[in-house]
């Protein structure tokens, strides 16, 4: 069962669509800026902390990942982790105004073979934002090795 | 060493639904600036059977499915199944008024042998639409077990 789940690693662009929740409130908001149409946002909940998960198998390997976001006056910090592990550190999403479709590359992230989670959560925020929104559009997982 | 061997053990795969091989009736990828992906694959025939299928290559495993949508006041009920075996049955795509990003996710598809295609197909409508239109943005594989 191990080999079986330790599949060989390959390239995976993934739309942030459909997090299973595990604090806030987490949707679809149409914006016709954006790269894909939309942002998937707390925008409801927009509370320190709100968090949502996804299940990720792509093999083993080493890769280079491209998060698409957006940066705004309001908006938090964010944590994205594979299982308990941090993979990008309190990427911070302010900005004084709304700067679309912002690429934050993390490079030689390791990923070992079989069932991981991702987890993305809003994880404080600037001293000059009013707010903890986050708005999510994609995350790229290009294997280098 | 083949694409078979490489791809025996799953992992996630998001497919957009454009260009795919018509089986029966017409398809194509629709423009709406409403909808995620700015659209949505949807058979312009609007005939009930219609059918389309894409090149799907997903190992065995146990899977999430996510399928966003439209509904709408003439839309049928679409079959998706991998290598003719029905993974989501007769999915009702009416409502009385247009509903955007609609979300549809199956939670334990088994796939026991490596797939190689994907289908959708129109199988019937709800006694209240006026047609068979069906149609569908973007569908995500994640793989649980």
């Amino acid at each position: 069962m191990t080999y079986e789940l330790a599949p060989v690693g390959k390239n995976y662009d993934m739309a942030i669509f459909d997090g299973d929740v595990v604090q806030g409130t987490w949707e679809i908001v149409i914006a016709n800026t954006k790269v894909l149409n939309f942002v998937y946002s707390n925008t409801a909940s927009h509370t320190d902390g709100d968090e949502f998960t996804i299940p990720l198998v792509i093999g083993k390997g080493t890769y280079d990942l491209h998060l698409v976001y957006t940066k705004d006056d309001n908006q938090g910090k964010l944590d994205v982790l594979i299982d308990s592990t941090v993979v990008i550190n309190q990427l911070d999403t302010y900005d004084a105004a709304t700067q679309s479709n912002q690429i934050h590359e993390e490079a030689n992230v390791i990923i070992g073979g079989g069932l991981h989670t991702l987890h993305f959560k809003v994880n404080g925020k600037n001293a000059a934002s009013s707010n903890h929104v986050m708005r999510l559009q994609m995350l790229s997982f290009r294997k280098v090795a | 060493m083949t694409l078979h061997d490489v791809q025996k053990d799953g992992t996630n795969v998001d497919l957009i639904p454009i260009d795919g091989d018509a089986v029966a009736g017409g398809w194509n990828f629709s423009i709406n600036a409403s909808q995620i992906l700015m659209g949505y694959c949807v058979n312009t025939t609007n005939v009930n059977n219609d059918q389309v299928t894409f090149p799907l290559v997903l190992g065995k495993g146990t899977y999430e499915v996510s399928m966003i949508y439209r509904t709408s006041h003439n839309r049928g009920k679409l079959d998706i199944a991998l290598d003719g075996n029905i993974i989501i049955n007769q999915l009702d795509q009416y409502s009385a008024g247009d509903v955007y990003n609609v979300i549809h996710r199956e939670s334990a598809v088994v796939i026991r042998h490596p797939t190689k295609t994907l289908s959708f197909k129109v199988n019937g409508k709800n006694a209240a639409s006026s047609d068979y239109y069906t149609n569908c943005s973007l569908i995500s594989f994640r793989r649980v077990a």
